[in-house]
């Protein structure tokens, strides 16, 4: 079973990411809604994937970024971006980030980062 | 084709994100500190990205254009001035107005190139419209509120079967003990958070004194209380009026105030408590306060002279009375505070009114919780029975003959019930001491009882000693009396 955490504060943005997953059997799902709740709910599951939008309350993504990688360094960690953020993306690609996406994403984007990470897992 | 589901969660939580913003907004003026601004842009940008994942570029622009102002406030290379604040709401309607179309299977084009003007040039910018302020309520299912009151009909009949019916004692109780739960469910169903209306105010009261160059502090404290659908309509109007009011005639122009010794920045406060079966609202304000030669003057020249102040202050109340000398832009244009009281009067509600010399004004607005099931007391004359709603009453008493003196008893104003009504012989054997200082001469006490008063046709309106009927045990009828308008009528 792949582990995949959504860790986003708006609920149609997990919704819209939970659906294009919807396809995959052997995977299971995790919601986190601000930075905080990323943290205790990482520790506690340890994903292999995460997506991991930037702008969070409580806690930004790069900030949670960071933390997450004290604890398992090695789950997958896709950003999820907006147009314009490039030195954030540089920055989290820095501190261990595998990859990120920019809204607005398309299904087969998210896809493609499951089917890689279902080939090696 | 867009997940039906999907364009909910997409609308509720755009709609709850503007809400934050224009709440935000309205702060940024008086304080804000980084958080605030990183609400806001964290707001803005959950906007971005979702219209985009929806597919509407437009409104996406629109946000990232508006989150770019934030990002600059933010980096200190602008400053947060009231065109800001103008723009932030202007754009927060626009958005609004965006996804109330695509509610409706419309998508309508947000016009970005008047906006990048705006931003280019927000020096200059005029604040938004004011003529419309519509209150919305929160994303829920929508039911009309006539089905709402069958429903109520429909409990109510059906808790009267169940008290005409001969059986086992247990089951009548759990019967009424179902049925009871049954109305007060479809009562509170009616209820709304005074909040979710009143949340339009404070931007209206920041437009009207953009517009009057006032300076205005606008507190509000609604408590949580929630009133009946019907009421909050019926209270929607007087408010706008008597806050129009407080912002045109009440506060000063900073200047006056400064000559006053008083702050330059006017305060205007709305205040709600819950008090037994009704809500008491107050409207306040700290400016000139009613001038009381003013009207003094306009009621010589009706012909009324030496008034009391208490009965001066009774004429601002009265059909077609203004003491205003200007037609503003916001009041004075015909719609006065009589119909302020009447609006109230028909759902069974009362105004007063306090007022000091360069201290201030207050409005005192008392309306029922619940406009549909009420407790009242049961009194009578002859044969006739009437209902007196429970929070018009202060205590009651036996008749004492010593304590009549004319039409005075106990040092209040005193009124015969049967007299008032027309009856001719009217035996008096209790007093209802009421709220607004009179006593009411009755001759039967029948007690107390929870009647759900339905309101009268528009013809028997006009008869203003009564506002509503109400069914009794055994299908008897009985009329709903209106405090204020029967003391009227008596006069």
């Amino acid at each position: 079973m792949l582990k995949v955490m959504i860790a986003d504060d708006s609920a149609f943005m997990r919704t819209i990411i939970r659906n294009y997953l919807k396809e995959y059997k052997d995977i299971s799902i995790v919601e986190a809604e601000d930075g905080e709740d990323t943290l205790i709910k990482f520790e506690q599951t340890i994903p292999d994937i995460v997506f991991l939008d930037i702008i969070m309350p409580k806690m930004s993504g790069l900030e949670v970024l960071k933390e997450i990688k004290k604890i398992n360094r090695s789950s997958r960690i896709i950003m999820v971006t907006s147009v314009g953020q490039s030195k954030i993306i540089e920055e989290a690609l820095k501190n261990g980030a595998s990859g990120y996406i920019t809204k607005p994403f398309k299904a087969i984007e998210i896809r493609r980062i499951i089917d890689k990470a279902m080939k090696k897992w | 084709m867009v997940d039906k589901e999907l364009l909910n969660i997409f609308l509720s939580e755009s709609y709850e994100e503007l809400d934050k913003i224009n709440k935000i907004a309205l702060e940024l003026e008086k304080k804000y500190d980084k958080a605030t601004l990183e609400e806001l842009d964290r707001n803005l940008h959950t906007l971005k990205g979702n219209s985009s994942l929806m597919g509407f570029k437009n409104f996406s622009e629109l946000a990232h254009i508006v989150e770019d102002v934030v990002r600059e406030i933010k980096a200190g290379k602008r400053k947060v001035s009231s065109n800001v604040v103008n723009l932030l709401l202007k754009a927060s309607d626009e958005m609004r107005n965006f996804l109330d179309n695509v509610k409706r299977g419309k998508e309508k084009k947000i016009d970005l190139k008047g906006f990048k003007k705006l931003i280019s040039n927000l020096e200059s910018f005029k604040p938004v419209d004011v003529t419309a302020f519509q209150y919305r309520t929160k994303e829920t299912i929508r039911v009309a509120s006539s089905k709402l009151d069958e429903l109520l009909n429909v409990s109510s009949e059906l808790k009267a079967v169940i008290s005409s019916f001969k059986m086992d004692i247990m089951l009548k109780n759990q019967l009424n003990k179902v049925s009871d739960e049954l109305q007060q469910m479809i009562i509170d169903l009616r209820l709304i958070p005074l909040d979710d209306v009143f949340s339009n105010y404070p931007r209206m009261i920041r437009e009207l004194a953009l517009n009057e160059n006032k300076k205005i502090n606008f507190v509000m404290e609604t408590n949580g209380v929630k009133l009946d659908r019907g009421i909050v309509e019926a209270i929607n109007s007087p408010m706008v009026h008597l806050l129009r009011n407080a912002v045109d005639h009440g506060i000063e122009s900073p200047d006056t105030r400064i000559k006053k010794g008083k702050n330059p920045v006017g305060r205007i406060e709305v205040r709600v408590v819950k008090d037994k079966e009704s809500a008491v609202i107050t409207v306040s304000d700290d400016g000139r306060g009613i001038d009381f030669r003013k009207i003094s003057e306009k009621a010589n020249e009706e012909g009324i002279e030496n008034l009391k102040k208490e009965e001066l202050l009774e004429l601002i109340f009265k059909p077609g009375f203004s003491t205003s000398d200007k037609v503003t832009e916001i009041s004075g244009r015909g719609i006065g505070m009589n119909v302020v009281r009447e609006n109230l009067r028909r759902i069974g509600g009362s105004i007063d009114v306090e007022t000091k010399e360069n201290k201030g004004t207050s409005f005192i607005m008392r309306v029922p919780l619940n406009i549909s099931i009420m407790n009242a007391l049961i009194i009578g004359v002859g044969e006739k029975k009437y209902a007196l709603l429970l929070m018009n009453i202060k205590n009651v008493e036996k008749y004492r003959k010593k304590e009549h003196h004319k039409n005075k008893y106990n040092g209040c104003r005193f009124y015969n019930l049967g007299h008032v009504l027309g009856t001719k012989k009217a035996k008096m054997n209790y007093v209802v001491m009421l709220e607004n200082k009179s006593a009411l001469g009755v001759e039967n006490i029948y007690g107390k009882r929870e009647i759900l008063i339905k309101r009268l046709d528009k013809i028997l309106t006009q008869m203003k000693s009564f506002s509503g009927a109400a069914v009794l045990e055994g299908e008897e009828v009985c009329l709903v009396l209106d405090v204020n308008g029967l003391i009227e009528n008596a006069n």
